[in-house]
């Protein structure tokens, strides 16, 4: 079977040469899954990298089927850990706001 | 009715034959939460209020940094070591005191996060970390409200509409958040200034066009931005019909 790969954003990096942007067709053997075609592309398991095959989240054994549609991009947005300050203990010291008064009050 | 101030402030949006008046008093009506007031909610927050969004909310539980400044632009010097949701809503009023803004300097929990949603037609997606937006994104499922989602990281960042129709939620693309560790930490992997600008400006365009019902929002796409090629690309996306958080509702 054949499945049409598409790589978005700096996902083609971590990918063999090809014009992934525009899509490149991957032959697998039938019954093959995602964690196949994984390997195939060469994305180490623990890549963070996320596969959607026809617009929807897949998991390595997700099975494809010949025709399916399958992007990779990479995981954006922040599994965010302390910063250095804070890490450091020298987090800046709290401060107070003044009291404050608005220029007008807002239109009920 | 908008008054002779609103008219003359707003008056380059209401040219805009699809808002017009009625429009621009929805938008003076409406009233959106934004959860992380960091890069992405500066822009975001900046753009609603200044549009006329009458109603906004800021939660975050920060205080200011100074690794913060290269770019979250509602703040500088002086504002180090305060606490976020309220430096941001005084600069928010200081640019359109025409607007109210609540702040909200405290950790999402899950019964603060139902009770806070549930004031608000829209949400924003503005955090920087998985629990939160894993929260949100069931919260928002269960209030049935839009969540104009938004992230970045190094010189990339995405942006979609979840939980909104037939499209789908937060959980249907990325059903678990990657094993500890291995998610990437912008501590370590770094963020160019401008970055989260232009994300959660789109992010305030999309909240604009669900708002007034205009044009096609990112409902059902997901839109990726990399600032390195300078190019935007969109992924389509659907429900995931056996998607734990959104499926038979």
């Amino acid at each position: 079977m054949r499945v049409l790969v598409k790589a978005y954003a700096q996902a083609a990096e971590a990918l063999p040469a090809g014009d992934w942007q525009q899509g490149v067709e991957v032959e697998l053997p039938a019954g093959a899954t995602v964690g196949d075609l994984r390997a195939r592309l060469g994305l180490r398991p623990q890549a963070v990298q996320v596969v959607l095959v026809n617009g929807v989240a897949a998991r390595p054994s997700t099975p494809l089927k010949d025709g399916d549609r399958v992007a990779v991009f990479p995981l954006v947005g922040g599994g965010r850990a302390p910063s250095r300050t804070l890490q450091a203990g020298r987090r800046p010291p709290a401060r107070r706001l003044p009291p404050y008064r608005m220029a007008s009050t807002p239109p009920r | 009715m908008l008054t002779a101030e609103q008219a003359e402030r707003y008056a380059r949006q209401v040219a805009l034959r699809e808002v017009g008046a009625a429009g621009q008093e929805r938008l003076l009506r409406s009233r959106v939460l934004v959860v992380g007031a960091g890069g992405l909610g500066s822009a975001v927050l900046s753009y609603l209020a200044a549009a006329g969004v009458g109603t906004l909310g800021i939660v975050d539980r920060d205080r200011v940094e100074p690794s913060n400044l290269h770019r979250q632009i509602l703040y500088g010097p002086a504002d180090v070591g305060l606490p976020k949701a309220e430096v941001a809503r005084r600069r928010v009023l200081s640019q359109n005191p025409g607007v109210s803004v609540a702040a909200y300097p405290e950790a999402l929990g899950a019964s603060a996060a139902r009770r806070i949603v549930a004031g608000y037609d829209l949400v924003v997606d503005a955090t920087d970390n998985f629990p939160t937006r894993y929260l949100l994104n069931e919260v928002c499922v269960r209030l049935g409200r839009p969540l104009v989602h938004g992230a970045v990281l190094r010189y990339s960042g995405q942006v979609s509409v979840l939980c909104q129709g037939q499209g789908p939620c937060y959980c249907c693309l990325f059903p678990a958040p990657p094993p500890e560790g291995a998610a990437p930490d912008p501590g370590v992997e770094g963020i160019l200034g401008a970055t989260p600008g232009v994300v959660g400006t789109i992010q305030a365009v999309e909240c604009l066009k669900v708002l007034l019902g205009l044009g096609t929002p990112l409902v059902g796409r997901l839109l990726l931005y990399d600032g390195l090629s300078g190019d935007f690309q969109v992924v389509p996306v659907r429900r995931d019909p056996r998607c734990p958080v959104c499926s038979g509702e």
